[in-house]
């Protein structure tokens, strides 16, 4: 067993259809199985794909509320651009971390000229000024699409999570709630997309 | 089920720690409870205890089904438990609207089954039309109501109250929110109930085996019955005072409430200053534990989501033991420190406590002009229909029908489903739309109102749940409505549920298949067309035929959702091809985009181009039959 934290606060942010409950489930349940006492919480239903999805994942003894508390987040695991800097202006604390993926997925009523979608590097120098400590930033999707599937884009993430050791847990136990979660024909694929995401994760 | 590997919440080994969802918590407890039988309706929060139930009946000889609408779920599950057998029915607060009828005799009836009905409430709408608050409801049918604060807790309580229910032949409500519904925490596995009922009618419920005396008001053994629950709510294990007993602050906090105000004392360094009374059940109130924990405090804080439900209560009381009580919440005029709008959290509980302590608060807004600038960079984005779904295909030929018939004057109402985002921009398509079924209902009213041309957009689940006896209506009175009814072989909105049009039973067998066509066909609508949205100018021309109609018709969209399409393709190792734009040909006019807006479509202003983002297409076909341009096409 781990030496238990206090409070450990991840946000993963994306947009329905990204994959971001299931990356979520498998920190979460790693983190149980590490011996910490957890917290998730989740808003789906009405989102089917293309609705704004975060997850709050609370990890620690001092931990009761399943949803963050503002400027508290320790990490923010961002599937989609736009959707990271939504949730680290309001969430990040003060030196947290930020793994982003910089794939944008445009909203429509940005394609329709009603709305801006801000250039990457834009929101880049927001997540900084909003207080980032660390940014961890590639294309996830592009490197899930070289693996031959983009689906697989949020278990990159979840390596690179992995990849950054900001977790309370060591990566073993991760691989081992993967192995049992993903068991099935693409387990080999999602292995090979977290490792992808864990060796990005520690060039940067 | 060998086959596969046993999910956390099926497991038959007692004293593991395991994460569940608050769903699946309820529906372990179901199981560790010695519950037979399960029924509901899909509805955002509450849709996973049924499908836990489902995933794990067979192994553990459990009947769980998907019923046809709340109502039937409440009476399957009331048929099982007059006849002994434990059962729970589980929905969203709304649907219970819809098993308010039977609950309502349920509650008169006495039987020997445990009953537990799972309200799923929604502070916040976060999927739902209202946020109304059903502990009215218990309350009204006067059975007692039960809000647990965790996974953990929910496990255990919907375990224990079969009992319950069966000690005072009552059926008893768990009322859950989204916050407990779809949160993980840790949890640990309980021992499973294997004990297995034969179902048999007590005698002391059927009126062949009784004398059914009229002149007995069968209202005074239900008040009775209130009285004795009250007792067993004193020594509820779940309720809980947490402080040395020297406080002159306090704060009462039921069901998940008691998380943000754990978390808001600790943060604040209060321990010692503010004592907390965790509530477990909200109706009846143990009155003497509240009693005695109000009766030496100066100030109170009552924190709970939604109505001031037990404030009201806790007010009555304090009248007796402690009149001179200042109690804060939702209903002092001057002093509201907790909202009644939306669901509350650590922040909300945490800066009321620092306004009634006159300390300073932990969290304040920034107001700096930078973060004003960081906040304004976050471009909203609203709620959308998946790429390729075929609704807002079904749409944009219903618009594109009325553009051609040059009708400028109808009223168009939805229904529950997907196809409410009809309603957002660029199609902008419905006008309003009440609860459940109300399109093909409140459709009729407005045609009779205006004299004009009204249509009414509705699922296939929808319809089979609640449009059928509005369509009956219709054709009786002869009232000329339209109804399109978008059949995409799913209850897709709260996650591809099956329903009757489909046959597949929540258990995944093969049942009996209804037929929509059929249906309408067989209640006596003459006009009806069915058609593929994906066949734009077909579909175009058969709502011409529809909306020219004089009386009833019923349009028939049907089209699988593009989520189970891209789901079937993707198990079948398919590859869908997505389309592209041909630069060449697209003059950048956006009518792709202004008149359809699919999320796949993508405008590039630098090149004044839209192209076709492939992670997101399913290849439909619909944009490319759309474009003036003929410059879509599929790739290879």
């Amino acid at each position: 067993m781990e030496k238990p934290v206090k409070e450990f606060n991840i946000v993963i942010a994306g947009i329905g259809g990204q994959g971001n409950l299931l990356i979520s489930e498998i920190v979460a349940t790693a983190a149980v199985r590490a011996g910490q006492k957890v917290r998730v919480g989740e808003t789906f239903g009405a989102a089917q794909r293309g609705g704004p999805v975060a997850s709050y994942i609370r990890i620690g003894s001092e931990v009761y509320s399943p949803i963050l508390s503002p400027r508290t987040a320790d990490l923010i695991v961002g599937l989609e651009p736009l959707e990271a800097l939504r949730n680290a202006v309001r969430f990040l604390r003060q030196g947290g971390t930020v793994i982003l993926n910089t794939r944008p997925i445009i909203p429509t009523e940005v394609s329709m000229g009603i709305n801006r979608y801000p250039p990457i590097q834009e929101i880049l120098d927001a997540l900084k000024r909003v207080g980032a400590g660390r940014v961890i930033s590639f294309d996830a999707t592009a490197e899930a699409e070289k693996l031959g599937m983009a689906l697989v884009m949020n278990v990159i993430m979840l390596g690179a999570v992995a990849g950054s050791g900001v977790l309370p847990f060591p990566t073993e136990i991760l691989r081992e709630v993967i192995a049992e979660r993903l068991a099935g024909p693409l387990l080999d694929l999602n292995i090979r997309a977290f490792e992808t995401g864990l060796a990005m994760s520690k060039l940067q | 089920m060998s086959q596969r590997r046993i999910p956390p919440y099926a497991l038959d080994k007692p004293g593991e720690r395991v994460l569940l969802l608050g769903n699946q918590a309820i529906a372990r407890g179901f199981l560790e409870g010695g519950g037979q039988i399960a029924s509901s309706y899909p509805g955002t929060p509450a849709s996973e205890i049924l499908e836990t139930i489902a995933d794990f009946a067979e192994m553990y000889g459990i009947y769980a089904e998907w019923a046809d609408n709340e109502r039937v779920a409440f009476e399957v599950c009331a048929g099982a438990a007059v006849c002994g057998l434990r059962a729970m029915c589980s929905m969203k607060h709304i649907g219970v609207n819809w098993a308010m009828d039977p609950l309502m005799h349920f509650n008169l009836r006495n039987p020997t089954g445990g009953f537990i009905l799972v309200s799923g409430d929604d502070p916040s709408q976060h999927s739902s039309a209202n946020e109304q608050d059903n502990r009215f409801i218990a309350r009204m049918a006067c059975i007692p109501c039960f809000e647990p604060s965790d996974p953990a807790e929910a496990k255990d309580m919907a375990a224990k109250l079969f009992e319950v229910s069966e000690a005072f032949r009552l059926p008893v409500m768990l009322r859950v929110t989204t916050r407990l519904c779809h949160v993980r925490g840790d949890v640990v596995l309980g021992p499973i109930n294997m004990e297995r009922r034969k179902g048999k009618m007590a005698p002391d419920i059927s009126w062949r085996t009784t004398t059914r005396v009229r002149d007995i008001p069968p209202h005074k053994p239900l008040h009775d019955k209130e009285e004795k629950i009250k007792e067993l709510a004193e020594t509820l294990q779940w309720n809980r005072v947490e402080g040395t007993g020297d406080e002159r602050i306090g704060v009462i906090a039921s069901g998940v409430s008691y998380n943000y105000a754990r978390e808001a004392i600790d943060k604040l360094g209060l321990n010692g200053k503010v004592s907390l009374l965790k509530l477990a059940i909200t109706y009846p109130l143990p009155e003497r534990l509240i009693s005695n924990f109000i009766g030496d405090l100066e100030k109170l804080l009552v924190v709970e989501e939604l109505e001031p439900f037990v404030e009201l209560q806790v007010k009555a009381l304090s009248k007796d033991s402690n009149p001179k009580l200042e109690i804060y919440g939702k209903l002092d005029p001057n002093r509201k420190l907790i909202p009644r709008e939306f669901e509350l959290n650590t922040e909300i509980v945490s800066n009321a406590l620092s306004d009634l302590l006159g300390i300073p608060r932990l969290f304040t807004p920034s107001q700096s002009g930078e973060a004003q600038a960081l906040a304004s960079m976050v471009t909203p984005r609203g709620l959308t229909m998946c790429a390729g779904c075929p609704h807002r295909a079904t749409g944009y030929a219903l618009k594109q029908a009325l553009r051609k018939l040059k009708v400028d004057e109808y009223t168009v109402i939805g229904d529950i489903g997907c196809y409410g985002m009809l309603s957002y921009p660029p199609l902008r398509l419905i006008d309003t739309y009440l609860g459940m079924g109300s399109s093909v209902g409140m459709s009729q009213g407005c045609a009779r109102a205006t004299g004009k041309l009204s249509i009414g957009i509705i699922g296939d689940s929808t319809f089979l749940h609640a449009g059928i006896p509005g369509l009956i209506s219709a054709v009786w009175n002869n009232t000329n409505i339209k109804l399109v009814i978008c059949d995409n072989q799913a209850t897709a909105m709260t996650g591809f549920q099956p329903h009757p049009g489909t046959g597949i039973t929540a258990m995944g067998k093969q049942g009996n298949k209804v037929d929509i066509e059929s249906v309408v066909r067989g209640v006596g609508v003459k006009m009806v067309e069915t058609i593929d949205p994906y066949s734009v100018s077909q579909s175009i021309e058969a709502f011409m035929r529809a909306l020219e109609f004089e009386g009833p018709a019923v349009v028939i969209s049907k089209r699988i959702c593009a989520t189970e399409a891209v789901r079937i393709a993707r198990r079948q190792r398919v590859t869908l091809k997505p389309y592209r734009v041909d630069p060449e040909k697209c003059t950048g006019c956006r009518t792709c985009i202004n008149t359809f807006g699919c999320p796949a479509l993508v405008y590039d202003a630098s090149k004044n181009k839209v192209w076709i983002d492939p992670v997101l297409c399913m290849g439909c076909s619909v944009c490319a039959q759309i474009c003036p341009f003929q410059a879509i096409s599929q790739g290879e």
